[in-house]
């Protein structure tokens, strides 16, 4: 490991010291450990190392726009930390002051899924207001990128797609890439619904459930909270969601007691339970 | 020495070197979190990188005598950021969804203007703020109040917390449980109380009952949710070993679209009836 350790740090600092496009060639004479080896073995070894710093988040890619001169591998991935630095919206001793701080007792080194790695071209994609196309459970998508949402455990980016506004789920995205254009729109959005928020009516019931229960569970699904009353140690609420499917496992789960529901929402839930 | 190093671990160590030239051992140790064998290790590694003009990335000398180490930091190690997008994002998650807990050992001011200051990066620009339901000081013992997985009751457990963070259930608090010795993870929207150590109040020790159960699926969506070493597939049917009853019974509520238990009898009999009463009681 301690020559893979030194490639991925040697290729840091050679692209930390270039700002522009770096060929292969220009890599390969550059760091000593990768000029010995032949073309096959150098590029193993580049492509390995290149994986390792992608896991960290630091992005590796080949630029071959059509209208460059130049084409070649820019490495990408501390956009924000730059952009924190350069527009001094927090000091940045402190910055990093309380981000060693949190390093210590936040553990940032759990596994996210690896997908989650395009956060950072999203986001840029984001500011710049530039195109992303991806593969979606194995259809190719292109869209207008407009910010991010975060649900039950999962982050979700919301786009505009042929003019319509839709919501993908990042895990599924596969094989990311951004346009080289930016200012492409002109869209601005307050907050990003779920594509199914948009066309279908919520449904209003009233619960009885622990209050301990409603407590641990209520995170598990996304619903507003009309009323509540505490009723010793349980709490009767008034609830409306979009979410039938985990509304029906917040029931199961909490063995809570439905007081009221309309005709119309058993409709759908019984629907929902018949369909499995 | 450290089992296994990593590349961030090397990352980590540039960005805490930056803040000085000269380090006591004790002090560098402290703030890593890694033993001195380890740091001289990544350090020698680091000191054969040369940048592009031939400048040293970085020379050290350890001073045994004072148990210091001295630094002299090429202008690329300076410049060098080592503090990605995606590891932004990673803690940015973590500080996201642990708004009912309050680390005493952050200050709560540093801790908000940072979070804000990554909001403006990640966000759709919820409403929510931190609340401080929870107050947990990070490494001092205390009893926690937990609802496990499956159940209903609340248990007591004492623990010294160690820190916080994430796997597919959601955020956890890694912590060692103090009757048993040992690290464990609680999720942490399961915890509902903290209060005081009180070692004989605690009621953790437990025994579980292990179940095997046999199910069919329509996709594979559920496997990861499941240790997948532990996974069996067998006549077209899923074999998996539960920690017990009850998580076994939540984890098919989780999924009750896409899976049906097959056996054991017992399990497959709760889950009808639990689902029976839910109709029953839509239909009333």
């Amino acid at each position: 490991m301690k020559n893979v350790f030194k490639r991925c740090l040697k290729l840091l600092t050679l692209f930390s010291s270039n700002n522009e496009t770096l060929t292969t060639n220009f890599i390969k004479d550059n760091v000593a450990e990768y000029r010995e080896l032949g073309d096959s073995a150098f590029k193993r070894s580049f492509e390995r190392d290149k994986a390792l710093l992608k896991e960290m988040g630091f992005l590796l890619d080949f630029e071959n726009d059509k209208w460059k001169i130049n084409d070649g591998y820019k490495l990408t991935g501390t956009k924000i930390f730059d952009d924190i630095k350069s527009k001094g919206s927090m000091n940045i001793e402190n910055f990093i002051n309380t981000y060693q701080v949190i390093k210590q007792f936040f553990n940032s080194d759990y596994k996210l899924d690896s997908r989650n790695i395009y956060i950072s071209k999203i986001i840029q994609a984001i500011n710049e207001k530039r195109r992303i196309s991806f593969k979606y459970k194995s259809s190719l998508r292109k869209i207008y990128p407009l910010g991010l949402k975060q649900y039950d455990n999962q982050w979700y980016v919301g786009g505009n797609e042929q003019s319509k506004f839709k919501t993908f789920k990042i895990d599924n995205i596969d094989d990311l890439k951004m346009g080289t254009k930016s200012d492409l729109h002109d869209i601005k959005l307050k907050s990003i619904n779920f594509s199914w928020e948009e066309s279908v009516e919520p449904i209003l019931l009233e619960l009885l459930v622990l209050k301990d229960h409603y407590s641990v569970q209520k995170n598990s699904f996304k619903h507003s909270l009309i009323k509540s009353i505490d009723e010793k140690n349980k709490v009767k609420i008034e609830i409306s969601t979009y979410d039938i499917q985990k509304l029906i496992i917040f029931i199961l789960i909490t063995d809570a007691e439905i007081i009221k529901i309309k005709s119309n929402d058993k409709r759908k839930i019984l629907d929902f339970i018949y369909e499995k | 020495m450290k089992n296994k190093l990593q590349l961030q671990d090397f990352t980590y160590l540039i960005n805490i070197l930056k803040d000085n030239n000269k380090w006591t051992i004790e002090d560098l140790t402290e703030k890593l979190g890694i033993d001195i064998e380890s740091i001289v290790y990544m350090l020698n590694i680091m000191s054969e990188v040369y940048s592009i003009n031939g400048e040293n990335f970085i020379d050290f000398e350890i001073d045994s005598l004072e148990n210091t180490i001295s630094f002299e930091y090429s202008s690329t190690f300076t410049d060098l950021n080592t503090i990605t997008d995606f590891e932004l994002f990673k803690i940015y998650n973590l500080l996201k969804s642990n708004k009912t807990i309050n680390v005493q050992n952050i200050d709560k001011q540093d801790l908000k203007k940072f979070y804000e200051t990554l909001e403006i990066y990640f966000d759709e620009k919820s409403k929510v703020r931190f609340k401080d339901n929870l107050p947990i000081n990070l490494m001092k013992e205390i009893n926690i109040e937990y609802i496990k997985i499956g159940y209903s009751e609340a248990l007591t457990y004492s623990i010294k917390p160690l820190s916080i963070s994430n796997n597919q259930d959601g955020n956890v608090l890694e912590a060692i449980d103090l009757i048993e010795n040992k690290v464990k993870t609680f999720l942490i929207n399961r915890i509902i109380d903290v209060n005081e150590l009180k070692l004989s109040s605690s009621s953790s020790k437990e025994k579980n009952k292990e179940i095997e159960v046999k199910f069919s699926y329509k996709n594979e969506e559920f496997l990861n949710k499941l240790d997948k070493d532990s996974i069996f597939f067998k006549d077209g049917l899923c074999v998996y070993t539960f920690r017990d009853f009850n998580v076994a019974l939540e984890f098919f509520f989780e999924h009750f679209q896409d899976i049906k238990i097959v056996s054991p009898n017992k399990l497959k009999a709760e889950f009808d009836k639990k689902i029976i009463h839910l109709v029953d009681m839509i239909n009333l």
